[in-house]
């Protein structure tokens, strides 16, 4: 109480220093009118009487000063005794001293670093204003996929919406363009946006203005706004900028704006152009805009509005839009979507780690504080107050904790570091996250929690202690201590085990991803995407982008070591997916949704996608011969079933320019199915176009060699420039990254999980030995006797050994309850079994059984060599 | 001012502590009735008064609280706490000791 007292009084004068500065003054002016009054009843005149007073109280400030001190000194010089005093404990047991520290930057350190990502990444608002109030809409079909909303639709919901403050959209897809401005000619990430899209979000433009609706008229005067990195790379950040032209793709655009730094929208992008499309009918199936909006209200409403909506779009054009409606999803959630459940599964990952840490110090700090109880009890005897003997425990516990925070940042600093340098690199804004000042409050928050928290029982114990009981010689009664540490060890059992089975289930699921056959052999191909300017191979036929891909694809098969070359819309696992899947039908059939992918003859050869009936497509299926398809196994299973695909006819929903009629094609093989998305998704409907009927101005380009794939690059670069020396060749990477950078979120999870796991396992064991160690030696006697009276060292084995297996087993019981629900969250983040994988629970207890047999045994042997007529004689 | 007599070390918080035992008193009445009470031999310098006082109360032996003095004028009265009660007994004991240690020394030599 008298502690409380004090705090309160210190936390006053600490608070109020004015109004205690003020009472001091009263109190002092009181006694000076007093003495005053006094004087004056003696017989002096009032002058006299006052100086008199003065005089006797001697100078007013210095008082005040040293009343002053007295309220300071008294705190922090008792404080700085229990810290030296601390310091000297903790210098003469070095090796505790060292084991807690490192546990402690350990434990906190990864708890920083896990944070700071976490912190970064799911909780930092986004940088737009009042996100709560941003959505994302999507077009979503009756059978289930959600994808963009083609651009005449959204112009619709603009236009009719009254629920939302703005609407605005962004292409799906970021081309890479290549881009001339002042500096070096540069590869640029794009993404078509329509006006309001900034102010939707609540960005202001740094320079400039965002665009407006006269830019998205079709063929209106091209413009671009900049990201500021563009900006400072190409202009070396000049503001006199707005108004210039630069070429994209050959064609000139007018700079009309430039972005704040760290501007960032599903991905970071260098450029933006306004979206302009062409207002033929076809293109309201073109499902290819991100639409985001600005709630004037909630989210129900708006959504109901939606509906309303889209209904009329589904009757007013039936023909495209039949079967999509509109969902509305808050856009935070979106952004960190895919993220978002491993992130949280870290973050209680960490909470339990702490939790070990935290146990297993504390059952360290109690052994150490038994060891100490004697100098405990010499020191109250000597009349060391028991107020002043918890301040110091508990002082201890913070110097610890202290230390070890500040060890905890340093680890957690180099944590943050390594988790970027090898870190998945799709978590969004990763880049972004470094130890901040909210994660240096948590460790700090932390470790003074931690510290508090393994201090208190020693603490407790010390004012608790009977001097003259601890002081006897030979008591060894500590059976309330042993039941604290018996508990402290069960809960460490109880997390490792859920460590161990968390991270089992990661590993498993790894093993299983990373062995799932893509579809195609990864192996000895180079990959990289090529975009050609329109300006310069626009000839309204297509005739010169196929000449080139053809000429490009015939150069690079003529460099030494290449085997084969092709070229293809998009590559598995690469990111990209065709925005807006069409849906095929075949004659007499339903609709089934497909995606289009359109590849040079030599694609399957180069891949070595197997071919399981009919024909790949060859050279000879060129623009005026018969349309042709080649259809994936998951396409022929869903549309034709058990019929023979070849020959037969599909119509998909869109029509080539110039056209009428539906496009339609005839099967000529199946090819077998290829992951597209991720290794862990299932491959999807996929319908193969010849390059020759459906050119496109951008590919991604795939060569296999004979040789190392990264030994052509060069030669692969000036295959291209031989045909187009303006053409630029983006980054070369080989498709073994491609597919690994797809395991690399999986990875990092079941890497971190299991680091955990094995920190857990080594700290509950130990705890575990240093428990029944600590039995032994406190029972040296009791098992003396045992053995004198006849025991068989088999018994005395058993003795120690099952009290290990008792605690290993009762934590193993509740650690694998725990295990089994908690282990239901993170169901999206396993892959090829259920979060209640028996092997798993079954390997995870085994190994959790093995290592406290281990760590009881030694313990166990100890005590078994026991002499007992050593132990009697010395007891 | 003259000192008649400088106080032992230490001792001023045994008389501090017995005056402020009897009732709630404020600093300046300490002072005047120590000088009182032993028969103006020990006058306690106001310069250690008072850091004395802040000092007990911090130390949680005394608390204070403002009230109304005889003349009328908002004082500072100093009480003893409970452990400032258990803290008094142990001055008390030691000074006895210390004293009749001395009185043995002093009066057999």
């Amino acid at each position: 109480m008298r502690l409380l007292y004090r705090m309160g009084r210190r936390l006053r004068s600490l608070v109020r220093l004015r109004a205690v500065d003020a009472e001091l003054n009263e109190e002092l002016r009181f006694h000076i009118e007093r003495q005053t009054a006094e004087n004056i009843a003696a017989g002096m005149t009032p002058d006299a009487a006052l100086r008199s007073a003065l005089l006797e109280l001697g100078g007013i400030e210095q008082i005040k000063e040293e009343c002053r001190d007295m309220r300071r000194m008294q705190w922090v010089e008792s404080s700085l005794q229990d810290a030296r005093f601390a310091i000297r404990t903790f210098s003469k047991r070095q090796g505790f001293t060292l084991t807690v520290l490192a546990i402690l930057a350990l434990g906190i350190g990864s708890a920083t670093a896990i944070f700071s990502i976490v912190n970064g990444v799911l909780l930092t608002a986004l940088p737009y204003r009042a996100p709560a109030k941003l959505v994302r809409i999507y077009g979503a079909w009756e059978h289930g996929s959600r994808e963009g909303v083609s651009p005449p639709d959204f112009v619709d919901y603009r236009q009719r919406n009254t629920t939302f403050e703005s609407l605005a959209g962004a292409s799906i897809s970021t081309p890479l363009l290549n881009l001339k401005a002042v500096g070096d000619p540069e590869q640029v990430r794009s993404r078509n946006i329509t006006a309001g899209f900034f102010s939707t979000l609540g960005i202001q433009p740094l320079l400039g203005r965002e665009f407006t609706l006269q830019d998205e008229i079709w063929k209106a005067p091209p413009v671009a706004i900049l990201s500021y990195g563009l900006w400072q790379r190409q202009y070396g950040g000049r503001a006199s900028v707005v108004g210039e032209h630069l070429a994209i793709n050959g064609v000139s655009y007018a700079v009309v704006g430039v972005l704040p730094p760290f501007f960032n929208f599903l991905g970071s992008t260098d450029l933006f152009t306004p979206i302009q499309y062409n207002p033929v009918p076809g293109i309201r199936s073109a499902r290819i805009l991100i639409v985001i909006g600005r709630l004037k209200s909630d989210l129900p409403s708006a959504q109901s509005e939606l509906d309303v909506l889209s209904r009329r779009l589904q009757t007013e054009y039936s023909q495209f839009d039949r079967g999509w409606s509109a969902v509305a999803a808050p856009l935070t959630d979106e952004v960190v979507k895919d993220v978002r459940v491993g992130l949280k599964m870290l973050l209680a990952a960490i909470a339990l780690v702490i939790l070990l840490v935290s146990a297993s110090i504390a059952s360290m700090m109690l052994s150490h504080a038994a060891s100490r109880q004697s100098e405990i009890s010499m020191r109250m005897a000597l009349g060391a107050s028991r107020a002043r003997l918890i301040r110091q425990l508990i002082t201890e516990g913070l110097l610890l904790a202290l230390f070890g925070g500040v060890g905890g940042c340093v680890v957690g600093y180099f944590g943050v570091e390594l988790i970027k340098q090898f870190g998945p690199v799709d978590i969004p804004r990763l880049s972004d996250a470094r130890i901040d000042t909210i994660a240096l409050a948590f460790t700090f928050m932390l470790s003074v929690l931690v510290g508090l928290g393994v201090s208190l029982e020693p603490a407790l114990r010390a004012g608790r202690a009977d001097i003259a009981y601890e002081l006897k010689a030979g008591s060894r009664t500590v059976t309330g201590r042993f039941r604290l540490r018996d508990v402290l060890v069960l809960s460490e059992i109880t997390v490792s085990v859920v460590l161990l089975v968390g991270a089992g289930l990661l590993i498993r699921s790894l093993i299983l991803l990373e062995n799932v056959n893509p579809g195609f052999q990864a192996n000895n191909v180079l990959t990289t995407r090529l975009a050609l300017p329109g300006s310069k191979y626009s000839d309204g036929i297509g005739a010169k982008v196929t000449a080139f891909w053809h000429d490009a694809i015939r150069n690079i098969e003529a460099i030494p070591g290449v085997q084969s070359a092709a070229v293809t819309s998009e590559l598995p696992l690469s990111g990209l997916n065709n925005p807006s899947p069409r849906t095929a039908t075949a004659d007499g059939g339903e609709p089934h949704h497909v995606y289009l992918r359109s590849v040079s003859p030599g694609y399957w050869n180069v891949m070595r996608i197997p071919l399981l009936a009919g024909r790949y497509l060859s050279t000879d299926d060129h623009k005026t011969s018969r349309r042709v398809v080649v259809i994936n196994e998951e396409l022929r299973k869903d549309i034709f079933g058990d019929r023979d695909p070849i020959g037969q006819r599909l119509t998909f929903d869109f029509q080539e320019r110039n056209e009428t009629e539906n496009y339609q094609a005839v099967v000529v093989g199946i090819a077998g199915d290829v992951h597209h998305t991720s290794l862990a998704a299932a491959p999807f409907r996929e319908a193969y176009l010849p390059m020759d009927q459906s050119p496109l101005f951008s590919y991604d380009l795939v060569v296999r060699t004979t040789i190392n794939p990264k030994s052509i690059a060069s030669d692969l670069r000036h295959a291209i420039w031989s045909l187009d020396r303006d053409e630029s060749v983006g980054t070369l990477r080989t498709l073994d990254d491609v597919v690994g950078l797809d395991l690399a979120q999986p990875k990092f999870r079941g890497y971190v999980l299991a680091a955990f796991a094995a920190m857990a396992l080594v700290l509950s064991a130990s705890s575990l030995y240093g428990l029944l160690s600590f039995l032994v030696a406190q029972r040296r006697r009791e098992i003396g006797v045992r053995m004198a009276l006849g025991a068989m060292p088999a018994d005395i084995f058993r003795l120690i050994v099952g009290k290990g297996l008792r605690l290993a087993l009762g934590g193993l019981l509740a650690g694998l309850v725990l295990a089994f629900a908690l282990a239901r969250f993170m169901h999206t983040l396993v892959y090829g079994i259920g979060s209640g994988d028996p092997v798993t629970f079954v390997a995870g207890s085994l190994v959790l059984l093995i290592v406290a047999v281990l760590a009881s045994y030694v313990p166990a042997r100890r005590a078994v060599n026991l002499n007992p007529v050593d132990v009697l004689r010395t007891e | 001012m003259s000192k008649p007599t400088d106080l032992v070390q230490g001792t001023v918080d045994l008389l501090i502590l017995k005056t402020v035992a009897l009732e709630p008193v404020h600093g300046w009445a300490i002072a005047q009735r120590i000088k009182l009470v032993s028969n103006d031999v020990l006058i306690l310098n106001q310069n250690a008064l008072y850091p004395a006082l802040h000092r007990l109360e911090e130390q949680g032996w005394l608390r204070s609280e403002w009230g109304d003095s005889e003349n009328n004028r908002r004082a500072k009265y100093y009480s003893l706490t409970r452990a400032g009660r258990k803290r008094l007994e142990q001055e008390l004991a030691q000074w006895r000791r210390l004293s009749s240690a001395i009185e043995m020394v002093v009066s057999t030599a």
